[in-house]
């Protein structure tokens, strides 16, 4: 320490404690003027001394570059705008995130990054998570390399969901097989990440994987695994909740030239009654209640579901998460031509659709959504996003009504969503539409919009 | 459609607001006008650093917004944006979309809420836009001119004596601070410096009230190792802002630090020997920060890419109850303009003189070697100053093992300077070229750097 330092070490000491200073100044400095002694160690404080950095400061690796590229520079500000005014809204941020993906584009990081439970997040982000996640010192995925069962501990955990994520979309039958060799030594928490995996592209081939795991020790894990099964028309369940829930439902015919069965869901005469149904529906796989009713399940699907729709909800949640794709398809086919069938319900059988069947049946949703809200529009579409026409939204009944209640508070929400629906052509149009029925052109509600019709595409390909 | 002027008559809080609108009638007055449909707004230059925003709506819902500090409402800066629109509507550019801080007004803006009506049914017959627009005969009275002069004399001769007072007494407390001893002073740190700082206002010296206001919050940002030394520092340059002053008191930039700022009108006037500087500026930051005297202060932190000082800053103050106020700048925002900066031994505080037309294209300057030489000449030049804008050259921000922000050289040059508040995620995986940050001689607080991710910010 130089000798100034020490002076001014003795000097805070005194000062701590209240003590004259005067015997500790340096010869050359007015000892007997407080004042002036602070007025100099101060200065002496600032002017000579330095921060004293930790021996070991090191800075994390360098944030990786995306194999996506990064959003038009223009529009930057205009999608943190969005972020900043929609932040309270369940589902716009990734509702605008997946706008831009679907687009062709990534965020910018310093406007967005994925957090560790983005599961919604496209694998494109996995060396985002990573990094993020990723605790000073710990290695990152071997660069370069595929994620094999022979390489799977070397991947820290986050890339390697990610990774078997988009090995499952490119090659299922790979992808599953390392879940099979691997699922039983991690934790439940992960074994369930790892079932939910296979929710993409599940194929008969799955079933020699999903079977042990249907006998998982973790009850959730095997649901998952037993749901899956179902879809593939095996496991067996109870025979006698099956029909204990048969008995509570009522199969007919209808239609006089054209003969369909059709289910019925009718009011019970308890509460308790009703609940009881609700739990048998989480409990019975759709093609066991089939059978219990001794109806093929393509009948059974044939046409929409009669009764209430907040009875109808157990039986269609049923299908959703247990019946083949075939019979989910058919049946959310049959609810899209029933006008009686809410959107809100039928939107539940397009989650585990493809992105391409939620395009090929979008414009027939749009038709069908009773809000102006477009909220079960937003679900029905997932995260295929900005892709419906100006003519499929035009002869919606819903945005004729988003038009007229532009004053609203709801319309912000419905302005947003479909904003986020509609292609960039269809998104200049809408604005033109809005301001024709009377909202001004700098309404803050055509905010998304204005970023949708701004958005080009990228031209790159979209994983 | 512009308003008709009975409308904006009608909408005039009184004849003066229309008077005083009339004064802002000249286009040189206005930047950045433009317009969307009923929407027009524009920056207009009025007695605050940073250019005033003002935008109006000439729908069915008539309706405006200012950055003014001004209690009247509609604003003579919004009576006069309507009022060129009425007169002159093509000095506003058609624009697709309105800036971003016009959208913010209209999200936030109560619908139905211009007082129209009702100020047409008070005295609607009362204000003229036609009188107002009348030039109005300039009265001269030799006589009244050097009563004034002699009584504002006088008040200057009154406050130098009661600061000068009050200073003597600021020296004894800070010896009490000394005397009764530090551990105490920054136990009771927000009590007694709030007891020295009302009689600091008393006095009339408010500027150096102000600073003794936010010197605990100073203080207890700092881990409580490092207080003791931030004490004696600043109990230090109180000591030396005092003994400049009673060696200076006519100094502008004393005078400044421990009474008020001068006005605008003063700093252009002529022989006032503000150094001007015409260049194109970045607009690095904002920082806004509620003081404990009621008062917001806004800083526009500016980036010279050109030639003169390296640093410049828009500031001004609003009180706290007129609702959320920003500058006229986005962040990265560039311009070209003429700076008058307030006379000081390292200018930095400065005003907009005029705005040019557009901005060169031009590349941040490079970054100091050491960027602390920059702080140490700034307080040998001038020891009361308690932070400084520094340039840094190429490094990183890293995080050290308790989770604390630093900024890393690359070289070994610099020494690494500990941040204030935790980085954004992004700026720790990227490779920084450049940066600009204030430093307050214990932390570094970043305002944006150049990086291989682009422009970053850093929010407060």
């Amino acid at each position: 320490m130089t000798e100034p330092l020490v002076a001014l070490a003795g000097l805070r000491g005194v000062w701590m404690a209240g003590r004259s200073a005067a015997p500790l100044a340096p010869a050359d400095w007015p000892g007997d003027d407080e004042p002036a002694l602070v007025a100099l160690a101060g200065q002496a404080l600032q002017v000579l001394t330095r921060p004293a950095a930790p021996t070991d400061l090191a800075p994390r690796p360098l944030l990786p570059r995306l194999a996506r590229p990064p959003m038009p520079e223009p529009l930057r500000p205009h999608l943190r705008r969005l972020l900043a005014a929609h932040r309270k809204q369940p589902g716009a941020e990734q509702g605008l995130i997946q706008l831009l993906a679907a687009r062709g584009y990534a965020a910018h990081p310093a406007d967005w990054m994925p957090k560790p439970d983005d599961d919604w997040a496209a694998p494109v982000y996995a060396p985002w998570l990573a990094w993020t996640e990723a605790a000073p010192g710990v290695a990152s995925a071997p660069v370069g390399e595929t994620l094999t069962v022979d390489t799977y501990a070397e991947w820290p955990w986050t890339e390697r969901r990610l990774a078997l994520l988009d090995l499952r979309r490119r090659e299922p039958a790979a992808a599953g097989q390392i879940i099979a060799a691997k699922a039983a030594a991690e934790p439940a928490e992960r074994r369930l990440k790892l079932v939910e995996i296979l929710v993409e592209r599940l194929e008969p081939a799955d079933a020699p994987v999903l079977e042990p795991l249907a006998q998982d020790r973790s009850e959730r894990v095997a649901a998952l695994a037993r749901r899956l099964l179902a879809r593939l028309g095996r496991g067996a369940g109870d025979p006698a909740l099956a029909r204990e829930l048969a008995a509570m439902v009522a199969v007919s015919t209808r239609g006089l030239i054209r003969r369909r069965t059709q289910l019925t869901v009718p009011a019970l005469k308890t509460a308790a009654q009703e609940a009881r149904r609700a739990e048998l529906f989480g409990a019975v796989t759709f093609a066991e209640l089939a059978a219990a009713l001794d109806v093929e399940e393509a009948a059974l699907t044939a046409s929409a579901p009669a009764g209430e729709p907040v009875r109808l909800v157990p039986f269609v949640q049923c299908v959703a998460t247990t019946a083949s794709d075939q019979a989910r398809r058919t049946l959310m086919e049959a609810m899209l031509d029933d006008d009686g069938a809410p959107l809100a319900l039928t939107a539940q059988l397009a989650v585990r659709a493809s992105p391409d069947e939620r395009r090929s049946l979008l414009g027939r949703a749009l038709a069908r959504e009773e809000s102006p809200l477009f909220a079960s529009a937003r679900v029905f579409a997932g995260d295929a996003l900005g892709v419906a026409t100006s003519s499929v939204l035009g002869a919606a009944r819903a945005f004729r009504q988003l038009l007229e209640k532009q004053g609203d508070p709801a319309a912000v929400t419905g302005f947003f969503n479909v904003g986020l629906l509609v292609s960039q052509d269809a998104a200049a149009t809408v604005i033109y539409a809005a301001v024709a029925a009377g909202l001004s052109i700098a309404d803050p509600r055509l905010d998304t919009l204005r970023f949708n019709a701004a958005l080009a595409p990228s031209g790159a390909a979209v994983p | 459609v512009a308003l008709s002027r009975s409308a904006i008559e009608a909408m005039a809080p009184d004849q003066s607001a229309l008077k005083a609108a009339a004064g802002l009638l000249k286009p040189a007055k206005w930047d950045a006008r433009g317009r969307v449909g009923e929407l027009i707004w524009g920056e207009c230059q009025g007695s605050g650093a940073n250019p005033y925003r003002v935008c109006a709506d000439t729908g069915a819902d008539p309706g405006s917004k200012c950055t003014c500090p001004s209690r009247k409402f509609p604003c003579k800066h919004a009576l006069a944006l309507m009022w060129l629109d009425l007169d002159e509507a093509a000095g506003f550019a058609a624009a697709d979309a309105p800036p971003a801080w016009v959208t913010d007004w209209m999200a936030r803006r109560r619908r139905g809420a211009a007082p129209a009506g009702a100020a047409a049914s008070s005295d609607a017959a009362a204000k003229s836009i036609d009188l107002a627009a009348a030039p109005t005969p300039v009265e001269t009275d030799p006589a009244a001119d050097s009563r004034r002069a002699a009584a504002s004399a006088r008040r200057a001769a009154d406050t130098r004596e009661q600061v000068a007072a009050a200073l003597d007494e600021l020296e004894r407390w800070v010896a009490d601070q000394l005397r009764t001893g530090l551990g105490g002073f920054l136990a009771e740190v927000s009590e007694r410096c709030r007891r020295i700082a009302a009689r600091l206002v008393d006095a009339k010296a408010g500027a150096l009230a102000s600073r003794l206001d936010e010197a605990p919050s100073r203080l207890l940002a700092l881990p409580p190792a490092e207080r003791p030394d931030a004490a004696i520092a600043e109990l230090g340059k109180l000591v030396l802002l005092a003994r400049a002053w009673r060696a200076r008191p006519d100094d502008p930039e004393l005078r400044r630090e421990v009474v008020a700022a001068e006005t605008r009108e003063s700093l252009l006037a002529e022989g006032a020997g503000a150094l001007r500087c015409a260049s194109t500026w970045e607009a690095l930051a904002e920082r806004v920060a509620t003081r404990r005297d009621g008062l917001v202060s806004v800083a526009t932190w500016l980036l010279n890419l050109g030639e003169g000082p390296r640093f410049a800053v828009l500031l001004d103050f609003f009180p706290a109850s007129a609702g959320r106020r920003t500058g006229a700048f986005e962040p990265g925002q560039r311009f070209a303009a003429t700076l008058a900066f307030y006379p000081a031994r390292t200018p930095l505080r400065c005003v907009i003189v005029s705005r040019e037309a557009a901005a060169v294209d031009a590349a941040w300057p490079a970054g100091e070697p050491d960027p602390l030489a920059a702080w140490r000449a700034s307080l040998l030049a001038a020891p009361w100053r308690l932070e400084a804008p520094l340039a840094l050259p190429p490094g990183r921000l890293c995080q050290d093992a308790a989770g604390r922000g630093w900024w890393r050289p690359d070289g070994d040059d610099a020494p690494a300077l500990p941040l204030a508040g935790d980085p954004p995620a992004v700026s720790l995986g990227a490779r920084i070229s450049g940066a600009a940050g204030l430093w307050n001689g214990a932390r570094l607080s970043l305002l944006a750097a150049e990086s291989d991710w682009g422009r970053l910010s850093f929010d407060d």
